[in-house]
């Protein structure tokens, strides 16, 4: 083949594999011309003698019929001294035999006897045929020593022009061949170096990639874990400032209620209904403000929470489906202990909106919820699955509101939620959330690097 | 880039073996042929040709004896048509002489029993004169004719050999020598050869350059003489009457009866006749003639001499 690999690259053998495919057609060309000549020559000079011995006949049987005619009965006897004058005078030059036979094929000069046999001759004859009926046969024998030495120089001269031939066509190409295979092995070098650096260069690059993708990959998890924190130096902050309206203002609202519930109590018993209506309506304002302070202090945080904990909290709200709605609930909960307060608000409201989801828009009559420790990665994993009609391709606007929600707090703690259509034709969403931070853990600097 | 050898490397794609098979068979191809020719030139076969055995029939017995046919040489030609004229008569059908098939023709013929007399005009080899009755009868000069053109009358025999030799050209006119020769072993070459020095070198070498025209019969020659102008060649006829050519001297010397007779003129060739077997009939009627006074006088005619009967 014109190229092999080789450890360093590619190396060209064009001119080895030409010379290879060169070589057999130049014998070719070699032999061709060297014997077609030559060949031609001989089969065409043979012809032409053939063709002079039979004329050269027709002529001595003409000279012989002649003869004949002015000796008949006697022609045979002075035709031998017609045939020495026509052999040592009238003859061209390469006759080596002529012979005369009669209708029983016997010499004329029959003192000749057997002559000898020469063999490289070629032979011609001529019907003799004279008036006094006696017929017989000139052979003249042409021959062929010069046609064969001709022939074996014309031989050796075509295989000169024929080997020249052959090695012309056997050298131009190379030549032009090895020029190309220099210019192109020239070129390969070059493309081999550049390949070189272009590699050297994609190797710089990769490690800048991936030294930039593990300062990415760091500033993440940082990121993660700052986020984490801050979502849980949050949730503490709201599940602080929701104890305090709960405890103080709560409690102020509370017992201002009871004074004035008296002051209603009095005023009945003194008659006075003009006071009466404006303490009970002092006292329904009071109420609304105690219900708005309990919204409030459960939108910071739940307070069922820091009331009875997570795993209470949500067998809560399970038993609060499942008397509302009539599902059933399974609840099947590990590992709920020690998580911090922003590991455990997200559970429980994940929980709560995957139950509002389930009661509102599943139409299923089982729930399954699911928490333990990933023994795989870690962390906390989460599965609420029912069985009821799937999540839609295209969720309701308040379907999609709260599974947006639950998505954003739970990449806001660094974790991943999937939502797949269950086994059984439900709704199961699996949910990880990272190692949870503890709640005895001090709180990390969240000064560190990005 | 991996980097274990390519294990291609190491083997002949097909395309490559196929290549090669290709080559391999074209090579096969083209060399088979060029062996297959060079082989075809080798095996051209000899036609087998026989040998004629030689003719028993005496077809002149078969013949009945009633002609007689003669045949042979050139040279006897003339004379022999005269000898039988005088003889028979010049409206004579009982003797044929045929056209010349020269000497060793003629005696081929005659053991092959075409002929009945051979005629000839140089000693026979032992070989040919096996068996056969010679009666030579006449000694004839070879002349040196010439086209009556040819401005001389006589030339010396190192003129002769100037001009066989090709170093003379032309002739003192300035017409060009045209020199007949005659085939190989032609009875009249023969005898300059014996009796000129120099004369067989030079004209072996004519024949080997190529330098003249050469006949091989008389009639061809006596043709050209008398055709071709400042043609110079050797006739053995004699000095035929009424010729178209001239006779030339030879060192002074002109072929005569007397010249011939006393050997002063050397150059001359013996005639003969030659039969299977002793003469009977019309033969020996035709041999005796030619030994009489009546032939000597023909033979004296053509600047020739009689010779004795053999006993």
């Amino acid at each position: 083949m014109p190229f092999s690999s080789q450890h360093d690259g590619v190396q060209l053998r064009l001119r080895r594999y030409l010379a290879a495919q060169l070589i057999p057609l130049s014998i070719l060309i070699t032999v061709v011309v060297a014997s077609s000549a030559p060949l031609a020559y001989s089969i065409l000079g043979r012809r032409s003698l053939r063709v002079q011995a039979t004329s050269t006949a027709e002529q001595i049987a003409t000279i012989v019929r002649e003869d004949a005619q002015e000796r008949p009965g006697l022609w045979r006897y002075d035709t031998v001294k017609v045939l020495d004058h026509i052999r040592s005078y009238d003859v061209s030059p390469g006759i080596e035999r002529i012979e005369i036979v009669d209708s029983q094929g016997a010499l004329i000069d029959g003192h000749r006897g057997e002559s000898k046999a020469t063999g490289t001759v070629v032979w011609g004859t001529a019907r003799l045929r004279l008036p006094s009926r006696e017929d017989g046969v000139v052979w003249v024998a042409v021959s062929t020593a010069a046609l064969r030495r001709d022939s074996v120089l014309l031989f050796l001269v075509f295989l000169v022009v024929g080997g020249a031939l052959g090695a012309v066509m056997y050298r131009v190409p190379l030549l032009f061949v090895g020029r190309a295979e220099r210019r192109i092995s020239q070129l390969l070098e070059r493309l081999h170096e550049s390949q070189a650096a272009l590699g050297a260069q994609a190797e710089n690059l990769e490690d800048q990639v991936t030294q930039r993708s593990q300062e990415l990959r760091r500033a993440y998890a940082e990121l993660q874990k700052v986020s984490a924190r801050a979502a849980a130096l949050q949730e503490e902050e709201r599940r602080a400032i929701a104890r305090e309206l709960h405890d103080s203002a709560g409690q102020s609202l509370t017992a201002i209620r009871l004074q004035l519930q008296l002051l209603s109590d009095r005023l009945v018993q003194e008659a006075r209904p003009d006071l009466q209506t404006l303490s009970h309506r002092t006292m329904i304002m009071v109420d609304d403000c105690v219900e708005e302070i309990r919204r409030a202090v459960n939108r910071l945080g739940p307070a069922v929470l820091d009331d009875v904990g997570l795993r209470d909290a949500i067998f809560r709200v399970a038993e609060d489906l499942e008397e509302a709605a009539g599902i059933e609930v399974e609840c099947v909960l590990d590992a709920l202990e020690h998580l911090d307060a922003s590991t455990e608000t997200t559970c429980y409201r994940l929980v709560q909106e995957a139950m509002t989801n389930v009661a509102r828009h599943a139409g299923a009559s089982r729930l399954v919820i699911e928490i333990g420790r990933d023994p795989v990665r870690g962390g906390l994993a989460i599965r609420l699955e029912d069985d009821g009609v799937g999540i839609e391709s295209a969720p309701r606007s308040g379907e999609r509101r709260g599974l947006v929600g639950m998505s954003e707090r739970v990449e806001l703690l660094g974790g991943t939620l999937t939502i797949d259509r269950g086994v059984e034709g439900g709704t199961k969403i699996r949910v990880w959330l990272p190692e949870p931070m503890h709640k005895d853990e001090p709180a990390e600097d969240t000064g560190g690097s990005t | 880039m991996s980097a274990a050898p390519d294990p291609d490397d190491r083997e002949l794609p097909r395309l490559q073996r196929l290549v090669w098979v290709l080559v391999a068979a074209v090579s096969i191809l083209f060399g088979g042929s060029v062996v297959a020719v060079w082989l075809a030139e080798s095996v051209e076969p000899v036609p087998t040709f026989s040998v004629a055995a030689r003719g028993t029939t005496d077809r002149a017995t078969q013949r009945g004896q009633q002609r007689l046919h003669i045949a042979g040489s050139g040279s006897n030609i003339p004379m022999t048509k005269a000898l039988l004229a005088a003889r028979y008569g010049h409206r004579h059908d009982r003797v044929v002489v045929h056209p010349s098939i020269g000497t060793g023709g003629g005696v081929r013929a005659l053991r092959d029993g075409a002929v009945d007399v051979a005629m000839i005009s140089r000693p026979l080899d032992p070989e040919e004169a096996e068996a056969l009755v010679v009666i030579p009868w006449a000694r004839v000069p070879v002349v040196v004719a010439v086209h009556p053109s040819v401005p001389v009358a006589g030339l010396a025999t190192a003129e002769l050999i100037e001009i066989y030799g090709g170093q003379r050209t032309t002739w003192s006119d300035g017409t060009p020598v045209v020199v007949l020769q005659r085939e190989r072993g032609d009875s009249s070459h023969r005898a300059f050869d014996v009796r000129v020095p120099g004369f067989r070198e030079v004209n072996e070498a004519a024949y080997q350059a190529r330098r003249f025209r050469v006949l091989y019969h008389d009639v061809a020659m006596l043709d050209a003489l008398e055709s071709v102008e400042g043609a110079i060649g050797l006739v053995g006829s004699g000095v035929v009457p009424d010729a178209s050519y001239r006779v030339l001297a030879l060192d002074g010397r002109m072929p005569t009866p007397e010249t011939v007779a006393s050997g002063e003129y050397p150059f001359t060739k013996d005639l003969a006749f030659a039969m299977r077997g002793v003469p009977t009939g019309l033969a020996r009627d035709f041999m005796t003639f030619i030994h009489g006074d009546e032939a000597r006088r023909v033979v004296r005619a053509f600047g020739s001499v009689s010779l004795p009967e053999e006993r």
